[in-house]
């Protein structure tokens, strides 16, 4: 957009201050243009047309401001041949620089000849002055670390913008003056924090050039180095990887929160419970002192769980454990080793142990232990002299599941489990100090840990012949904690704690006369067709 | 075989390559160490002990010192002879009153060794350290990581609700 104006034109009319433009806002001052100057001062240099400099007396019609303006004219352009810089965005090399300062030397010296530029030739001798020492100003700038100050104050806007200078990247801000430095600070604050922290890697828009091109991204002076070929340039990227981008992505916040929920809370061990193989495990294991530690130990984790799985392990903690809480000794009563006066050549079992082996015995569905006398009249002449029956335990082998349940619950509730045989599991009410629902459970436990012994047991899983004898039944943890619940009760007992479950009765006859009388050896037992009378066998699929 | 010799002392070399001399009616609670010296007969060489370090064969070595009078137990013996859980001499719980690391290492070195008696002894210890904790705190005792689901935490519950006292 130009302003027409003509030679007659008042000056006071025309515009001295340029309109809005934003690529010709700002110009470097360091690099005078009096082309441009002139420019936005007086308008085009083509308001004079046809015209040469060379002839000013022709200029124009005789008014005394175009004669001025061609004057002007004139003056600026041998200015303008004194100057060097950037002229449209080029950059002059130092060779040019050069050239152009022996070039300006001859036209010194040619104007230092002819008289009548002698005037013109002092302004440019202070000029070109300035110009020297803003160029040795710069070059020191170059070796010192420039404009310290605004670092100084573009470090103090926050830790986003503090970005270190190296000692491998000096900066310089030769081309800027103080005036244009104050312009960028004013520039940079004024922006918020955010847009800063984003300039500070894309650097601030171009505001230095007068080019009508679109204005390329200028560097900060801190991010300027010199160097042989010119100043100015950026910094190129370091050849080795900073130490972060090695391991840039497991140090990351987000991956950070990842491993922090992945990761174990616990400092690593080098020997620790788990450092030990599974044999020494198993032998810590069967060591425990109550069922509870042994049940507590397996639900540490997964590992600990799937050895206190292992029936083999069961079955050690299990005979670990009675081998451990019996004795020959008459203050352990029930825990006490007592060999049957009717069948002395089987051996010794403790109370507990019976109990525990009895329930285990008989808790299934498909058991079938009869008592050797078959009819009531025979049962009746064993019965206590309380006339309580003591044994007799029936479970049905030919039912379904419903059956099943119900068989079990009979028994979890030692209950009939017909009509023809009342009470007959009554007496183990008195030392079996279960609910009901317990010992449903505890059936299901027993049940469960059958399977996985018929898992990993061939042979009991294939045949169906019968079971061993009941001294010789693989006890589990299971049965560990139905003893030591009994035990628990037989200590109350003594304590003289009495309720209606744990009794003389219960303890000292009943048991020990089923024991020791009318032992049930299940399995060694056959009637008079010589049949076994007592058996249980195995699970059928 | 090589016929018995009289040699009165051994030299151990753990894994830090540390040669220890002990006396060889010591050295020989140890099983694997016994059935070495007998079938190579007399051993001038120390005798390398590749999976125990210095501190931990010196401990070891303390602890065949003090029960080097002690019946060996037969090869054959029966499990059910073996004392109660909770039964530690006091010279043993003072002995393996020692951290955690080192005493997980004394088991290891005992079973490497193949010295029944102390491995026994580690074992009972540890199972003595267990009594009457719940799950959570053998995991705080034993810087155990919890690796099951809460699904299968709560499965787990379920299937062992007959155990719980009530």
């Amino acid at each position: 957009m130009y302003y027409e104006s003509s030679v007659s034109a008042d000056p006071e009319s025309f515009p001295f201050i340029p309109p809005h433009n934003p690529a010709t806002r700002y110009r470097c001052s360091t690099v005078p243009n009096p082309t441009t100057d002139m420019y936005f001062r007086f308008g085009p240099p083509n308001v004079v047309k046809g015209r040469s400099l060379k002839e000013p007396e022709q200029a124009g019609t005789g008014t005394g401001f175009a004669e001025f303006v061609i004057e002007t004219l004139a003056k600026l352009e041998r200015n303008r041949q004194g100057w060097f810089g950037t002229r449209k965005g080029k950059k002059v090399s130092k060779k040019d620089k050069k050239k152009k300062k022996k070039h300006n030397g001859d036209e010194e010296k040619d104007r230092d000849e002819k008289g009548n530029e002698k005037d013109t030739s002092k302004t440019e001798k202070q000029t070109w002055k300035d110009w020297v020492w803003e160029k040795k100003q710069d070059q020191e700038d170059t070796k010192e670390v420039p404009s310290l100050k605004l670092q100084g104050e573009l470090l103090s806007k926050g830790p986003e913008q503090a970005v270190e200078p190296e000692k491998n990247q000096p900066t310089g801000h030769s081309l800027m003056s103080k005036e244009e430095e104050a312009l960028l600070q004013r520039d940079i604050s004024s922006r918020p924090r955010g847009e800063e922290k984003i300039d500070q890697h894309t650097g601030p828009k171009d505001t230095t050039t007068m080019d009508q091109t679109p204005p390329k991204p200028t560097l900060l002076p801190y991010q300027l180095r010199p160097k042989k070929g010119g100043i100015g340039k950026p910094i190129p990227k370091p050849k080795h990887k900073p130490l972060q981008s090695t391991s840039g992505l497991s140090n990351s916040p987000q991956t950070q929160a990842i491993h922090s929920h992945t990761r174990p809370s616990f400092p690593p061990q080098t020997h620790g419970l788990l450092s030990l193989p599974n044999e020494l495990l198993c032998e810590i294991i069967s060591n425990l002192d109550s069922p509870h530690d042994y049940l507590s130990l397996s639900f540490v984790n997964r590992r600990l769980k799937a050895v206190g799985e292992v029936p083999s392990n069961r079955s050690n903690f299990a005979r670990q454990w009675f081998l451990d809480n019996t004795s020959p000794d008459d203050k352990y009563e029930p825990c006490r080793h007592e060999t049957s006066k009717t069948m002395p050549h089987l051996p010794a079992m403790s109370i507990i142990e019976f109990i525990v082996r009895f329930i285990r015995r008989h808790s299934r569905w498909n058991a079938n232990c009869t008592h050797r006398y078959e009819n009531d009249t025979e049962r009746k002449a064993y019965t206590g002299p309380v006339g309580i029956w003591l044994f007799y335990a029936r479970l049905p082998d030919h039912i379904g599941l419903i059956r099943k349940q119900m068989a079990l619950k009979s028994w979890a509730e030692l209950g009939p489990l017909d009509e023809e045989s009342p009470g007959e599991l009554s007496w183990l009410a008195h030392v079996w100090p279960w609910s009901v629902k317990r010992r449903m459970l505890y059936f299901c436990a027993l049940e469960k840990a059958r399977l996985k012994e018929s898992v990993t047991s061939i042979s009991s899983s294939v045949s169906k012949e019968l079971e061993p004898p009941l001294q010789d039944i693989r006890l589990g943890v299971e049965d560990v904690v139905l003893a030591l619940s009994v035990l628990e009760g037989w200590k109350m007992y003594k304590r003289g704690e009495r309720t209606s479950r744990y009794s003389f009765l219960g303890y000292f006859w009943n048991s020990r006369y089923i024991r020791d009388d009318w032992c049930c050896q299940c399995g060694t037992e056959i009637d008079r067709e010589s049949r076994i009378r007592c058996g249980v066998r195995a699970l059928s699929p | 075989m090589a016929t018995p010799s009289t040699q009165a002392t051994v030299k151990l070399q753990s894994n830090d390559n540390v040669v220890i001399e002990v006396e060889r009616a010591i050295a020989e609670r140890s099983v694997l160490i016994k059935n070495m010296l007998e079938d190579c007969g007399e051993v001038t060489d120390a005798i390398p002990i590749s999976n125990v370090n210095e501190s931990i064969l010196r401990k070891v070595i303390e602890w065949c010192e003090h029960h080097k009078n002690d019946p060996v137990a037969a090869e054959n013996e029966n499990d059910d002879s073996r004392k109660k859980t909770t039964d530690i001499d006091e010279w043993d719980q003072k002995f393996m009153n020692v951290d955690q690391e080192m005493l997980f290492e004394i088991i290891l070195a005992a079973n490497f060794l193949d010295i029944k008696p102390l491995l026994d002894t580690g074992c009972k210890t540890v199972a003595n350290m267990i009594k009457g904790k719940s799950p959570e705190e053998i995991r705080k005792l034993f810087n155990i990581q919890n690796d099951f689901t809460p699904e299968e935490e709560e499965q787990i519950r379920r299937e062992n609700e007959w155990a719980e006292d009530r």
